[in-house]
């Protein structure tokens, strides 16, 4: 505990402008998880599948002309769309996804309620907006690890090994693909993720809730398709609508004949606007008045 | 300087304040009444945690509520614990330092001034499940203070503090005032008030029932005369020349029959004649006390 001088002088240093005051937040969420060992693993888990992409990109730039592999590295899958909407949109991910949204977004707003430590946040000079963005912030930035950004180290590789540039200009929808499917997927989840936990006072109650919607909803829908047979009742499963969004990104069909991606493109889109909507409403709802803080 | 104008807050159909106006002014004011009468719904309103339902809340002409700028200038004490368990009080002042816009290292050096002005300095660097209710309240208070704000308002900072802490504290919150910030102090220890202001706010179900210096609150009391203790040699003679005064209502002997209590319907008035009366007259005044106008008695007339 550092001394200093006696008496209580008045600040009169610099302040930090109000648009920045979200930074500490931020870090202040992000910053615990990366200390814990299991959640490190957890992400590398998550990475495991674009190790694969790129050792993909190694066989067919660096060992495609040897006469003995020639033959089996022509089977493989060859770095595009196909394989990014794949990577993207396979359940492994979304999986993962979903674990780390609950992992992180469930106390987001809930655990700051039940600790009554959000009136703190929002006696300060920090306004809710700030707030929201701070904490939105901190799961979006997990969330990058399942959607853009495995996809520019994949595109990294792909043109450092390759040397060609101009694969950048033929699978140009592979970086504005990934980047609209992390724009309407996973940041809409984030949305999603805050409006529920600002409804909840237990983190726990939030995960579970955010589970039972995500895994227990196409189980649901499954039931109901098989009464039904009528592709619509997808509609609601995230789950079903985030790997047709992958596929719908990418421009790839990936999933020939799964019934829930039979939808039209535009109920996808539909979807992930009326749930990002239906989030923010919740939010403004409950931010607004600081009916949040009750 | 807060304005608050006809500001009403209902919880449902529970009146938390209502139509309350006041203007809280430099220096410490004591923010009195009973459980529910509304104190923390006002510091809530006034902290811009709250929205008023109706009226205002204005901090020199700006609202507080959802207005950054204004939260700014403002430190809050919250009644309830409200803390990162696992940070330690340095680290928990230092992030909320942060948040008010402190610079890494300028927020670092600040919570180590607020929390030595709280009588803290060397117990901050405990993590706060560790500490006590006493040195909670504290970190609390360092909270309030990091980022130098010109309006202080503590709900019950005095909590749980032991006595030396509650002496520090009565002083810190004093010479706040006297720097020129407008503290306002919420609590239920009547002498505690008292040893920091004599300026008092006091709520009663939801409305302000008095607000002002205590003897000037004492002396629109009407209803009840102001008592007076006398001692003096000559008690006789004296009290056949006071029950003949207009403001004086009753002279009662007691003791050894050298002992007055007068009560006195207009406190200015008495004290006027009774030192036109010394000035002409020897009467042997030993003792002059006023009995009831502290803030105890202003605290039971109007509330109890």
């Amino acid at each position: 505990m550092p001394v200093f001088e006696q008496g209580y002088a008045p600040y009169d240093g610099p302040r930090r402008p109000l648009s920045k005051r979200w930074w500490p937040v931020f870090r202040e969420e992000v910053q615990p998880y990366l200390r814990k060992r299991r959640f490190l693993f957890l992400l590398i888990l998550a990475l495991l599948p674009w190790a694969w992409g790129i050792l993909l990109t190694f066989f067919h730039t660096q060992l495609g002309d040897s006469e003995n592999v020639k033959a089996f590295i022509a089977e493989l899958p060859k770095v595009d769309e196909s394989l990014v909407a794949v990577l993207l949109g396979n359940f492994y991910n979304l999986f993962l996804l979903t674990i780390v949204s609950i992992w992180v977004g469930s106390g987001l707003v809930a655990r700051d309620r039940r600790d009554g430590t959000l009136a703190v946040f929002l006696g300060r000079a920090l306004g809710p907006l700030q707030y929201l963005w701070a904490k939105g912030a901190a799961l979006g930035f997990f969330l990058l690890i399942f959607s853009l950004l495995p996809v520019l180290v994949l595109v990294i590789f792909q043109v450092g090994l390759t040397g060609q540039p101009a694969w950048l200009w033929e699978h140009a929808r592979v970086l504005w693909g990934s980047a609209l499917f992390t724009l309407l997927g996973p940041f809409t989840l984030v949305l999603f993720l805050l409006a529920l936990s600002s409804m909840g006072r237990s983190p726990r109650l939030v995960g579970l809730t955010f589970f039972g919607i995500v895994f227990l909803g196409p189980a649901a829908c499954g039931i109901l398709y098989a009464i039904t047979r009528s592709p619509l009742v997808w509609f609601p499963s995230i789950f079903t609508q985030l790997k047709a969004l992958a596929e719908l990104c990418l421009g790839a069909e990936v999933h020939p004949g799964e019934p829930g991606l039979a939808l039209p493109p535009a109920a996808t889109l539909l979807f992930f606007a009326l749930l990002a909507a239906s989030s923010v409403l919740v939010l403004a709802a409950r931010f607004r008045g600081r009916a949040v803080l009750k | 300087m807060i304005r608050v104008q006809n500001a009403s807050r209902w919880y449902g159909l529970v009146v938390g304040i209502n139509r309350v106006s006041l203007d809280l002014e430099p220096g410490v004011t004591g923010l009195l009444g009973v459980n529910g009468a509304g104190k923390s719904t006002l510091l809530n309103l006034m902290a811009g945690l709250l929205k008023p339902t109706a009226g205002s809340v204005t901090l020199d002409g700006e609202p507080i509520f959802a207005h950054p700028r204004a939260l700014a200038r403002i430190g809050y004490c919250p009644g309830a614990d409200r803390f990162w368990e696992d940070m330690t009080g340095l680290e928990f002042v230092t992030f909320l330092g942060r948040l008010s816009g402190l610079t890494a290292a300028a927020a670092k050096e600040r919570a180590g001034r607020a929390l030595q002005e709280v009588a803290l300095g060397d117990e901050g660097g405990k993590r706060i499940r560790a500490m006590s209710k006493g040195m909670r309240q504290k970190v609390k208070m360092a909270q309030a203070l990091v980022h130098d704000p010109q309006i202080l308002l503590l709900d019950e900072p005095l909590n749980g503090m032991d006595p030396p802490s509650r002496a520090h504290a009565i002083a810190a919150i004093k010479r706040w005032g006297e720097e020129g910030r407008c503290v306002l102090v919420s609590s239920h220890l009547l002498h505690e008030v008292e040893a920091m202001t004599s300026r008092i706010l006091l709520l009663h179900y939801g409305r302000v029932l008095a607000s002002g210096e205590v003897p000037q609150v004492r002396e629109a009391i009407a209803s009840r005369p102001l008592k007076v203790f006398l001692r003096c040699a000559d008690a006789r003679t004296l009290a056949s020349v006071l029950i003949a005064w207009p403001t004086v209502a009753s002279v009662t002997f007691a003791g050894d029959g050298r002992n007055l209590t007068v009560e006195v319907s207009d406190a200015s008035d008495f004290r006027a004649r009774l030192g036109a009366l010394l000035a002409e007259r020897e009467v042997g005044l030993e003792i002059l006390n006023p009995l009831d106008d502290n803030l105890a008695a202003v605290f039971s007339y109007l509330v109890a």
